[in-house]
């Protein structure tokens, strides 16, 4: 499969001018993001993930280390024809109308007015703002903005699509929107670099997701890689004692829920035995269930750890 | 393209910034209203008149041209709408050099604003004797005379025949008027890219000062018995710092000993200069803008 993104040793150090303080914002980060996938960038605030976007964009320089944003050195113009960002809580000109706000945009990718304004239209209607598109944008709510925000982020009908907290102050109808409209964005083939906080929806739309925590990339990987717990949940009926007791001894508990019936958490690895066990003793399964964690649990636990 | 488009969103921010506007009104709205105040008397001179609108217009238009130069660049990065413009195929040249222009056009509104108001003011001060006296009647309701329409046509006409008269005289001057401010908004702009807004409000102020004395500076040089560390001194602020002074000529207070022989000529030489300080000052601004983070 083809990379959208290669990142090899990127690191960014913030020295101040006037003190000799230094921060490391991003830690040699070594990250590939395949063409086509919904990557979700996690990590607490203050974790590098904007600096990292800003790095892919060019926006800033790295200390050390090389970034290729599709298949061109990161910063790259004539990439950034193929790309589109939604910086987090994004700023527009508000003396500007919506139509006019995104003809400015279309502008920048070298379209004519008619053209521009047309586009403008489209992606009004899109994002749900055909309705208040001769708005200034002053008089726009935060939900609106973020609207603005996603459809200039569309002007250019991106390859790639950098989104940061694209979900942020929206109202649930809006969030779903969003979140449905990324997945669209995944039909149609365009690779999507999400950050954001909202780890329900990074689980419900990411092929793959990372965590970062202090500039440091701790986790990447599938979701099901992630979020496997290592354990599995057999529920069974009708175990006799000798049956339980070998149960017991391969499992990390066992649990009797009624007069006949047991649950029993086992290792992955054990849990063939424990099946086995109870056929074994002419016992009756009912459920065998490999267990998940959820991502905030992940999350939380990754965060943890690194900070002890 | 890009450099238009990005003036042009320059522009109409710009012109709907509260701040400009005020200093525009409250300058437009002063011209005219000085006449009638008697801010001067019957008999006073022309001059004075003229340096007074002249200096009005160059206060307004250099707090106008600070105001934007220091803004421009520093409230995109503050505001992060340079983001959403340098994630797209924009060169951070083509985002300058757009600032920049759109900053010399709302610029040019406003001087060329000012600079009619003072053209209108005059133009009345000069030739609208024949128009008052026929509009006595109006303005002394229990005056005996008469209103005589071809006496206000005729008022009306010496008017509008003096305009002409009177913007050969103003133009020049306001010309080099924003001439003069095109270099700070420069100067404003290509500090801009490496200072704070405030840091580099005083610091193009403080070279504006220096720089209105570029005559002062160029006598230092040529006098003969000044020692050589006063004309080192002089002549690096001389060439170093734009000669500001050099746009004051036409105005009689501030230089009275002045004569220029050749107004058109001096008047081409300081545009040319100034367009090539401006081009110095962008220059050096986008190779710094190139290596910042924005």
């Amino acid at each position: 499969m083809a990379e959208a993104i290669k990142i090899r040793n990127l690191t960014k150090v913030y020295s101040n001018f006037l003190s000799k303080d230094k921060v490391l914002a991003v830690d040699s980060l070594n990250l590939d993001i395949h063409e086509g996938e919904i990557f979700g960038f996690l990590g607490p605030n203050g974790a590098g993930k904007t600096t990292t976007i800003k790095m892919l964009l060019g926006l800033i320089f790295p200390t050390s280390g090389e970034a290729e944003v599709l298949g061109k050195p990161a910063g790259d113009i004539e990439t950034k024809r193929r790309l589109s960002y939604l910086p987090e809580s994004p700023y527009f000109y508000e003396y500007m109308t919506g139509t006019e706000a995104l003809e400015f945009y279309a502008r920048l990718f070298g379209m004519g007015g008619a053209q521009a304004r047309k586009k403008a239209d489209e992606l009004l209607t899109q994002v749900g703002l055909g309705g208040a598109k001769k708005k200034s944008l002053r008089e726009y709510s935060k939900g609106m903005l973020q609207r603005i925000g996603i459809a200039q982020a569309l002007v250019n009908d991106p390859s790639l699509l950098f989104l940061d907290e694209p979900t942020s102050g929206l109202d649930p109808i809006a969030h779903m929107d969003i979140r449905d409209l990324i997945l669209q964005l995944r039909e149609q083939g365009k690779t999507v670099f999400l950050s954001s906080h909202q780890l329900t929806d990074v689980e419900m739309v990411c092929d793959r997701v990372s965590i970062m925590v202090a500039g440091k990339l701790l986790k990447m990987g599938s979701l099901d890689e992630l979020l496997k717990a290592g354990a599995t949940e057999v529920v069974a009926r009708k175990i006799g004692k000798e049956a339980l007791r070998k149960l017991r001894s391969i499992s990390h508990q066992v649990d009797e829920a009624d007069k006949d019936k047991i649950v029993c958490l086992t290792p992955n690895e054990a849990s063939q035995q424990a099946v086995c066990v109870i056929v074994e003793s002419r016992g009756e399964i009912i459920s065998v269930t490999p267990q998940r964690n959820t991502l905030e649990e992940l999350f939380i636990r990754t965060v943890r750890e690194a900070e002890e | 393209m890009t450099i238009l488009t990005i003036a042009r969103t320059t522009f109409g921010e710009a012109i709907r910034r509260k701040v400009l506007v005020t200093f525009l009104a409250v300058t437009v709205a002063l011209i005219p209203i000085s006449l009638m105040f008697g801010f001067f008397s019957y008999r006073q001179e022309l001059t004075t008149i003229k340096s007074f609108y002249f200096g009005m217009i160059g206060i307004a238009g250099l707090l106008i041209a600070l105001i934007m130069g220091i803004q421009l660049v520093p409230i995109e990065i503050e505001r992060r709408t340079i983001y959403t413009i340098h994630s797209k195929p924009v060169n951070r040249y083509e985002f300058l050099l757009g600032k920049f222009l759109g900053a010399l056009s709302t610029l040019l509104l406003s001087i060329a604003l000012m600079g009619v108001a003072a053209i209108i003011a005059v133009t009345m001060k000069t030739y609208g004797d024949e128009l008052s006296r026929a509009l006595i009647p109006i303005t002394e309701p229990f005056s005996n005379q008469k209103l005589h329409i071809s006496e206000i046509g005729r008022g009306i006409a010496a008017i509008f025949a003096g305009l002409v008269p009177t913007f050969r005289q103003l133009a020049p001057g306001v010309v080099l008027i924003y001439f003069q401010l095109t270099m700070v908004v420069g100067l404003a702009m290509f500090f801009s890219t490496c200072l704070g807004a405030w840091v580099n409000f005083f610091t193009t102020s403080a070279l504006y000062c220096v720089g209105s004395l570029s005559q002062v500076t160029d006598s230092l040089i040529r006098g003969e018995n000044k020692s050589l560390l006063t004309k080192g001194f002089a002549y690096i602020i001389h060439y170093l710092v734009p000669q500001f002074g050099n746009f004051h000529v036409l105005n009689p207070i501030l230089q009275p000993h002045n004569v220029v022989r050749d107004l058109d000529k001096y008047i081409a030489q300081n545009v040319v200069y100034a367009m090539l300080v401006c081009v110095m000052l962008m220059a050096f601004g986008i190779w710094i803008f190139e290596k910042k983070e924005v």
